[in-house]
């Protein structure tokens, strides 16, 4: 069952490039004032290092060496989960309701890569040496690191889908050139080097295989692989470790990258006018997706909390009962399972069901997924195996400069969406095709 | 395939085994000739017609250039020091070794000598654990090699925190960093002042040489250091998340001691890399047993010795190489066992010493090189104040209190060293 | 016993556990993609290339921005 947005003209689908409103000049404005307002942080810490955040060594030390910084690079790589999500369910599945967002979800991956990428710029000590000393150290580190597979397979699922939204623009500026503004002739010839309609058959298998890449190494090997690894595997920290990891980080992944496409998708609808676009049954089907994956999100924590609690041994179930006594914990187990409470109630009596609320509960869910990694993180290193010194556990809490560096990144991925709107259609051109207008593989 | 590296089985060299040994030694990057040549001398050696002292002697220096060292070693024979020893003086160890000629000769003709010679060519020149003359040292574990490490006697230790000052002078660290650390704990079922000397365990199967994604962080081959080094290091602070002891500290800002009074000789070490004394903004730095000791920039006779080792009057700390049973730590460890008696006049089959010994969070396989003498502290044992507070000798204890959190005013024109 | 895990350096000839993964299991649906791309039907070569060059195009793109901004902060600041 796909729904019918044939309706819509290519001007509706246009609408962001042709046109030009006060709320639009509003929100680039909001977008680079977050952005300014962390860079002015930022070059504090840049000038003075990191000891102008809260961090500090663990062990003697007192403090907390790992923070938001790095909660907040979990939580972008999960919410770029929702590019791959969208493409694979129209493409491999082939669930054409959700056509319409599939390009907003794949640029959404773009932006969150960017930023989770940013992340560990603003989160080591020497940003400087981030090319030079990684980039010869890859061959023999690759062999070893769990962070240098972070840094290849993020590459490689923001390569994949960068390749796969190039290639599958063409098919769209091409078909809609007449329209599209004069001023970025030289952009779109670029986009189109060597194209011919010859060439569509081949991309659309090409995309499909592309699709199929991603779909099995982004969920199962970068947030449900190398990102949890990172922490899994090491014999220091008694919550971290553990093959549950995986499945944990995974579900929080997808449960944010749902919300994060609800709430751009939610946005683009109501600026430019595209009830039809984009209709309800997308936001209908999108939420029942965030209901099922925040059911397991919380199921997976049910798994945790219990086999640290029950008879664990002695710095499991110290860690485990610590998680389970800081109230903020719950306040992002509780913005979940409300999101969820909404969910089902909705689905049950649709009545209940509207697009404010549904974007309201995307962002309860975003907030409480945050926390919740952050926490993971930070508790994670309080409650080390080591627990002698009287430094540990190490308060934490983040800095304004920390702070400054979420508000900053939201704002990149609101001034990306601005940019990029106003150059490319968001909307694939086949989502409007009425029935069968679609290439055939 | 046999007759090669088959230690048990008499190795025949004709031509069909020179052919496979070719074959085998043109497949590593070393040099065939060399390893053709070992080879032939090697029945010569076991034919009596040349001496093992000879043997060693002939390729020494050539081996050293081949690989970068010599690690041939026949255990219970030192390394051939260049200068230090003649061919006769290590003949009559060699000799002293065996009980007698007869057990020395049939010891070679197992092809020991060869199948080491040739294991080690086709190894690539490093191969802890695969010597074929391993015999056994005070430590059971790898046996080729110095392996620095330390025996610290917790019951000699009477928690001065000498070794604490010490080294913070030597290094320039700068305040909280304690680079070395005592503490002194409580715990159930233990009445006594209870001391805990801890600094960086250099351990053989390091977390934090693992997980270091630019290879900042690493073990020098030739004595088992971990080292960082200060010019690559990337600051991502992921070997302190996976330090199980927490000996690493970052310079979250300006250090306290500024380059210029720093010895630049301190700093780089005999591989020219810049890995001692105090890292600066933005890297991350540990104990280094003193690297630029052991690599005689301070002295011969410095070499062997730590700063902390040094300043310790009370004989709890000793360093050395794990691998050779006449070093400071096995020999301290040896002597203290002779010391602690057990009365075996009633009960024969009791255990010949009544000394614990213990190495810190052995379970999270680590392989550490310091090993305890002492009780250890268990999973409840917590720091108290000890008899010696950390201001009386010129520390800050907690780092994040005392400095951190002032921020960037914290390190202008922050205390000196 | 293999001593993959158990030694902490690069050794000849074994490799480190992140070679097998990266390279076995992690990339395993990229060598499957372009296997597919190169061998499905039906074929044309500029498609391919375009997409080859986009891999290789893109790569460079984001480690060649990233340098840019490393070295102004280095400049900058160190």
């Amino acid at each position: 069952m796909s729904t019918d947005v044939t309706e819509a003209s290519e001007e509706t689908l246009l609408r962001p490039i042709t046109s030009l409103s006060r709320g639009y000049l509003v929100a680039l404005g909001l977008g680079c004032a977050a952005i300014a307002f962390w860079l002015a942080f930022y070059v504090q810490q840049l000038y003075h290092g990191l000891i102008v955040t809260n961090l500090g060594d663990w062990g003697t030390g007192g403090g907390v060496p790992w923070g938001l910084y790095i909660g907040a690079f979990i939580w972008w790589v999960g919410i770029a989960h929702g590019g791959i999500i969208l493409s694979a369910a129209v493409r491999l599945i082939g669930l054409d309701t959700y056509q319409p967002v599939a390009r907003i979800a794949e640029l959404l991956t773009i932006a969150a890569l960017s930023c989770a990428g940013l992340f560990i710029l603003i989160h080591v000590g020497r940003p400087d040496r981030l090319v030079t000393a990684v980039i010869p150290a890859w061959p023999t580190r690759v062999q070893w690191s769990p962070l240098m597979w972070d840094v290849t397979v993020i590459t490689a699922y923001f390569v994949l889908t960068g390749t796969y939204l190039m290639m599958t623009v063409r098919y769209d500026i091409h078909r809609l050139r007449e329209r599209l503004p004069d001023t970025f002739d030289r952009i779109y010839d670029l986009l189109l080097v060597g194209y011919s309609e010859a060439e569509d058959e081949v991309v659309e298998r090409m995309v499909w295989w592309l699709a199929f890449a991603i779909i099995i190494m982004a969920p199962l090997l970068l947030h449900g692989g190398v990102i949890p690894w990172l922490f899994a595997v090491l014999p220091s920290m008694a919550g971290w470790h553990g093959g549950v990891q995986g499945p944990s980080f995974l579900s929080i992944a997808l449960t944010s990258a749902v919300s994060g496409i609800i709430v751009i998708a939610a946005a683009f609808r109501w600026a430019y006018d595209w009830k039809r676009l984009i209709p309800d049954e997308i936001f209908r089907g999108l939420a029942k997706w965030l209901g099922f994956f925040g059911l397991m999100f919380l199921w997976l924590q049910l798994q945790q909390v219990l086999t640290g609690i029950f008879a664990a041994p002695t710095t499991l179930q110290h860690a485990t009962e610590v998680k389970v006594s800081t109230p903020l914990y719950w306040v992002a187990i509780g913005l979940v399972a409300l999101a969820l409470v909404y969910i089902f109630a909705s689905a049950l009596e649709p009545s209940l069901f509207s697009i404010p609320r549904i974007v309201v509960t995307a962002l309860a869910v975003l907030v409480g997924t945050l926390i919740e990694k952050t926490l993971f993180v930070v508790e994670g290193i309080q409650h080390a195996h080591f627990q002698l010194y009287d430094g540990v556990p190490g308060p934490y809490t983040p800095s304004l400069v920390e702070l400054s560096s979420v508000v900053g990144t939201i704002g990149i991925v609101v001034l990306f969406f601005l940019v990029v709107s106003k150059v490319i259609p968001v909307v694939e051109l086949h989502a409007i095709e009425s029935d069968h207008e679609e290439v055939e593989r | 395939m046999t007759g090669i590296t088959d230690e048990s089985a008499p190795v025949t060299f004709d031509d069909e085994w020179e052919r496979r040994a070719e074959q085998r030694l043109e497949e590593t990057e070393f040099d065939t000739e060399l390893g053709l040549e070992l080879a032939r001398d090697v029945q010569e050696v076991i034919a009596g017609e040349m001496s093992e002292c000879e043997f060693r002697e002939k390729y020494h220096d050539t081996v050293r250039e081949e690989f970068g060292e010599d690690a041939r070693e026949i255990a219970g024979l030192d390394a051939i020091g260049d200068d230090t020893e003649t061919a006769a003086s290590i003949e009559d160890r060699s000799r002293g070794f065996f009980e007698d000629e007869e057990s020395r000769r049939s010891f070679v003709k197992k092809g020991g000598v060869a199948a080491m010679g040739l294991s080690m060519l086709l190894g690539g020149g490093d191969s802890p654990g695969e010597s074929a003359t391993a015999a056994a040292t005070a430590d059971d574990e790898d046996d080729e090699g110095t392996r620095y490490g330390m025996t610290i006697n917790l019951n000699n230790c009477d928690g001065c925190l000498a070794c604490m000052a010490a080294c913070k002078q030597e290094h320039g660290l700068s305040r909280g960093a304690h680079w070395m650390y005592v503490l002194t704990y409580e715990d159930e079922d233990q009445a006594d002042e209870n001391f805990l000397v801890r600094p960086c365990q250099h351990c053989t199967n390091s977390p934090c040489t693992k997980v270091c994604p630019v290879g900042a962080r690493h073990t020098r081959k030739e004595d088992g250091l971990v080292l960082t080094d200060y010019d690559i290091c990337i600051g991502c602070r992921y070997c302190e998340v996976s330090c199980p002891y927490g000996v690493n500290y970052f310079q979250w800002g300006e250090p306290d001691v500024p380059d210029e009074e720093i010895d630049p000789s301190h700093q780089i070490d005999e591989r020219g890399r810049w890995v001692g004394a105090r890292p600066p903004k933005g890297v991350m730095g540990k104990c280094t047993f003193c690297a630029d000791r052991q690599d005689g920039q301070m002295g011969e006779e410095k070499i062997g010795t730590t700063a902390c080792e040094e300043a310790c009057s009370m004989n709890a700390i000793h360093f050395g190489d794990l691998n050779d049973p006449d070093s400071a730590p096995n020999k301290h460890l040896e002597q203290y066992r002779g010391s602690q008696q057990n009365d075996l006049s009633a009960f024969p089959n009791r255990t010949d010493d009544t000394v614990s010994t213990f190495k810190l969070l052995e379970e999270r396989g680590t392989s550490p090189n310091i090993h305890y003498i002492g009780n250890e502290p268990s999973q409840h044992a917590r720091q108290v104040p000890g008899p010696v507070t950390y201001e009386e000798v010129g520390l800050v204890d907690n780092r994040k209190d005392a400095v951190l959190d002032d921020g960037p005013t914290a390190t202008n024109g922050g205390e000196q060293a | 016993m293999i001593p993959l895990a158990s030694v902490p350096d690069y050794m000849l000839p074994f490799v480190g556990p992140g070679t097998y993964l990266i390279f076995g299991i992690v990339l395993l649906p990229v060598y499957l993609m372009l296997a597919g791309w190169l061998l499905g039907s039906p074929r044309e070569r500029t498609p391919t290339l375009l997409g080859v060059g986009y891999l290789v195009g893109i790569t460079t793109a984001l480690w060649g921005g990233l340098f840019v901004v490393t070295m102004v902060i280095k400049f900058a600041f160190f």
